[in-house]
């Protein structure tokens, strides 16, 4: 406490440094002892590089490192809690700890303090007697001279045995004896020390730099207590950890997203060795691993850090295989264990060997066994009883062993493939004549039969086919699978030429303007087309979004009529077509009772058929939602339809607005306490029938409402939304202004009305309104030859060409980034573990709407 | 701004333009390449919901 006001003695050398620089060792008349340490100190000040590394900021905060060593070595060796480092005003330093001090008796060979000697002889320290120090890591006993020599002046204080002794020095030379100043109840020693400008090139001192290295020791030497203070600035912070390098590892992870919770954290002393080892993974891809020596950090590694590795590997390699968390046939390597790894290696030894560039690799033979030993078993009990940390760990490392396989294929698959038109193109593929790539077209072109008609239809100068085989057998399961296979997908990448994967994906290389992708209209077309879809959009979507990639629009029917052909693209336009024959010149004639009846012409018919066309898609809508259009219709309440349904213990109900749908769930949550809303729309092809079985018509929600009390639990409720309801009265307004009601679309097969065609030839009859579209396409169909495609097989090369091929006459659709993710939405539907009818429907739709619309 | 969901982890990931994504439509080249590794290993099917026809018995 008295020491910050005392005045640094003035650099008074007893010598003048250059009379003794040169001396000979052994001029009588020296003492031999004088000579030693002017010759030692002289050393020092002549290559402060060879003690300190170089004369920069890094050796100047070399000097404090020191200093702070020999504390940490106290710590270590148990005497000591508590460092403190002081940046004074001056450009001093100061660090004091809570050791045991240093010792100030007499020393026998020298006559002198053992505090003198320590800090003007260099190698005096105690270091290499294992029995004072076990582990060290200061530098070799040099450290404090060293300090001392290169610093301006320096001051000792010791507390020791009750008493506090003082010593002064100036450039490594004693300016005072040792004094001994008064009584003290606590110990340690505190060191001060300005460094020599004529040494350093700087002689400021860097908080920062400080302060990081002592929070590193802080980690590195649980429980001790670092403070760090600059009183030039007020700056100051506290280093301490109980958990030591588990709170490493937690501070390096600090900003990371780790996969398992806890940092694993082993400790073992083994003989003279103290291995302590902290890791825990995070989902990077980085590796971020210390390794320490006697508080050193080894930056180059070394034999600690290898036998930590190899010990790594190994366990985790074991206990994965053990488990079966990887796949059949994957050879995991360290690298792939190394992936995400934040590890703190700790080894505290005697004699550690300092090797390398920096000399900041640990060298000790023996070392790597030891701690490679101690790991595995340490790890290895470790992961018996984790067994949830050390499996999604393996399973990480499983992960990257898969990335590295498959860059690795894509790698050989881009090298397989010929550069530009070179020969070495797949055997299946059907290539066209021209090169010039802004022309040139791949038509993709399911089964190996529609791939012949393809190449007799194409023209040979830019299209080129390459025929693609979907489907295989899965021998588990005995089943049909629909799949791009590794051979498929080879070929399918040489033919491109852009080779494939991250790094090996060229899309300037593409060899074709245009892939076209021609499948059969049927579900394993579908499905082969998603399929094809889905790995572009994941894999080459840059093909997608520039637009190279389409789809073929091949015919679904083939008309004849009169003998003359006609190609139709959709069911849509199938339809509007009969239509339009089946009304040709016909008139409607409505019989209602005998005697009364109304004549529609052409005109009204039109009309009437169009409305009943907007019923049709209604009563699909419906049959979606699992409603008969039928039973809808009976639900109406003065004009109105229901707009929800609602299900709820099994029972349904509809609601006609939406302040009734409130009401409900307010009483339903008045009554238990909370409502639940479950998932379900009855929308997308949602398998739920909510209605179908539902009694409708006479019982509305509020009867069913007044019904018995159920026990108070939370009631689930499925709201499906009926939006038709609004649309579907729009259209029966219409059919009200032609005279017609919901009645018509109600009465099953009565006598009256009676609905009657009148064409040229004999007129048709029918009963129910709901009968009259299906006569008129009838009617239409009457002296047509209609041929429905199932495939493009059913097509010849001419056909083929005419329909689908030839760009004059053809139909392509381009394919955009979002229907490519939304074949790859519904690819996922389709892969995954759905209900049957869920994906069922979805087949159907995707079959319904070919423009992929889904 | 449109948003994607990574087709693997499901990370949500926001662009502007498809560039700005460069592992689109995944968060990492990790993602991609796992997903390239299933292509490859035909492990990306759409399963067959019928049984093989059986041979009729003798």
């Amino acid at each position: 406490m008295t020491e910050k006001n005392e005045t640094p003695p003035a650099p008074t050398p007893e010598a003048p440094p250059d009379a003794t620089a040169e001396a000979p060792q052994d001029i009588a008349g020296y003492t031999a002892d004088r000579i030693r340490v002017l010759d030692g100190i002289e050393a020092v000040r002549k290559r402060p590089a060879m003690y300190i590394g170089d004369t920069s900021t890094r050796g100047l905060h070399h000097l404090i490192e020191e200093v702070i060593a020999n504390s940490v070595d106290e710590a270590m060796a148990g005497h000591c809690k508590t460092i403190e480092i002081v940046f004074g005003v001056d450009g001093s330093c100061s660090i004091t700890d809570d050791g045991s001090g240093i010792p100030v008796d007499v020393h026998e060979q020298t006559g002198k303090s053992a505090l003198e000697v320590v800090m003007t002889v260099l190698h005096a320290g105690g270091k290499f007697d294992h029995d004072t120090y076990k582990v060290s890591g200061g530098l070799h006993g040099v450290g404090v001279t060293c300090v001392n020599a290169l610093s301006e002046w320096m001051t000792t204080e010791v507390r020791r045995g009750g008493f506090v002794y003082f010593q002064g020095y100036a450039r490594g030379l004693p300016v005072t004896p040792v004094e001994k100043r008064g009584k003290t109840k606590s110990r340690g020693t505190k060191q001060t020390f300005k460094p020599d400008p004529e040494i350093f090139e700087t002689t400021e001192f860097s908080y920062d730099l400080i302060a990081s290295r002592a929070r590193e020791l802080a980690f590195l030497n649980k429980g001790l207590r670092f403070t760090v203070r600059d009183e030039r600035t007020d700056k100051s912070d506290v280093f301490h950890f109980e958990g030591g390098l588990r709170s490493f590892v937690e501070h390096l992870n600090r900003d990371k997203h780790t996969i398992h919770p806890e940092v694993i954290y082993l400790e073992k002393q083994e003989g003279p060795f103290y291995v302590e080892l902290a890791l825990q993974y995070n989902d990077g891809y980085s590796e971020t691993v210390l390794s320490f020596a006697n508080n050193i950090n080894t930056h180059e590694g070394g034999t600690h850090l290898s036998g930590f590795r190899a010990a790594l590997t190994r366990t985790l390699n074991q206990y994965g295989k053990s488990l079966g968390v990887f796949k059949e046939g994957e050879q995991l390597t360290g690298e792939d264990y190394r992936e995400g790894l934040t590890a703190v290696v700790s080894l505290k030894l005697p004699d550690p060997q300092f090797e390398g560039q920096t000399k900041t690799k640990l060298g000790n033979r023996d070392v790597q066994g030891i701690v490679e030993q101690l790991t595995n078993e340490l790890l290895g009990t470790y992961c018996e009883e984790h067994p949830r940390t050390a499996k999604s760990i393996c399973a990480k490392a499983g992960e990257a062993a898969r990335a590295r396989e498959a860059a690795r294929k894509a790698r050989d698959l881009a090298r397989r493939k010929g550069a530009l038109g070179g020969g070495d193109l797949p055997g299946k593929l059907a290539d066209c004549s021209s090169r010039d790539v802004e022309t040139t077209e791949l038509f993709l072109v399911e089964g190996i039969s529609a791939g012949g008609t393809a190449k007799q239809g194409r023209d040979r100068v830019f299209q080129a086919i390459l025929p693609l085989r979907g489907v295989v057998i899965n021998v588990e399961k005995t089943t049909l699978d629909k799949v791009l296979a590794n051979e498929e997908i080879r070929t399918l990448v040489s033919a491109l030429g852009t080779g494939i994967g991250v790094e090996d994906f060229d899309k300037t290389k593409i060899r074709y303007n245009k892939i076209i992708i021609m499948t059969d209209a049927d579900v394993d077309g579908a499905h082969i087309r998603t399929l094809l879809l889905t790995f572009f959009f994941r894999q080459m979507p840059s093909l997608i979004d520039e637009g190279h990639v389409y789809v073929a629009q091949p015919p679904l029917y083939k008309v004849k009529r009169r003998g003359k052909e006609q190609y139709i693209y959709d069911d849509r336009a199938l339809q509007v077509w009969l239509l339009s024959l089946g009304t040709d010149g016909a008139k409607l004639e409505i019989e209602w009772e005998a005697g009364k009846s109304t004549l529609l012409g052409a005109a009204d018919l039109k009309k009437l058929l169009g409305l009943c066309e907007r019923m049709e898609q209604h009563a699909a809508v419906l049959r979606r939602r699992g409603m008969k259009i039928q039973d809808y219709l009976r639900l109406h309440r003065n004009g109105e339809f229901p707009i929800y349904a609602v299900r709820t213990e099994g029972r349904t109900q509809f609601m006609y607005t939406e302040e009734e749908l409130r009401a409900f769930l307010d009483a339903e949550a008045q009554q238990k306490g909370e409502v639940e809303i479950v998932e379900g729309n009855g929308g997308n092809g949602n398998a739920e029938k909510p209605a179908a079985d539902a009694a409708p018509a006479e019982k509305t929600p509020r009867d069913e409402d007044e019904g018995e009390a159920t026990p108070a639990r939370a009631a689930a409720v499925q709201i499906i939304e009926l939006h038709e309801g609004r649309e579907l009265r729009k259209t029966i307004e219409q059919l009200e202004a032609l005279a017609f009601t919901i009645e018509d679309f109600l009465r099953d097969k009565g006598d009256r009305p009676v609905y009657r065609l009148l064409t040229d030839g004999d007129p048709v009859e029918v009963h129910s309104l709901s009968e009259v579209l299906p006569a008129v396409r009838e009617l239409g169909r009457r002296g047509l030859e209609i041929q429905r495609y199932k495939g493009l097989g059913e097509m010849n090369a001419e056909e083929l060409a005419e329909t689908t091929m030839n760009p004059a006459l053809r139909t392509l659709l381009r394919v955009s980034i979002k229907e490519a993710g939304e074949a790859d939405h519904l690819f996922t539907i389709l892969a995954g573990k759905d209900v049957a009818p869920r994906r069922k429907y979805i087949e159907e739709h995707a079959l319904e709407v070919r423009n992929l619309d889904v | 701004m449109p948003v994607i969901a990574c087709r693997r982890c499901r990370k949500v990931l926001q662009y502007e333009r498809l560039k700005d994504l460069p592992f689109f439509p995944f968060c990492s080249k990790r993602c991609r390449l796992l997903d390239l590794g299933q292509w490859l290993d035909e492990g990306h099917r759409i399963e067959g919901d019928s049984e093989l026809p059986q041979p009729p018995p003798r």
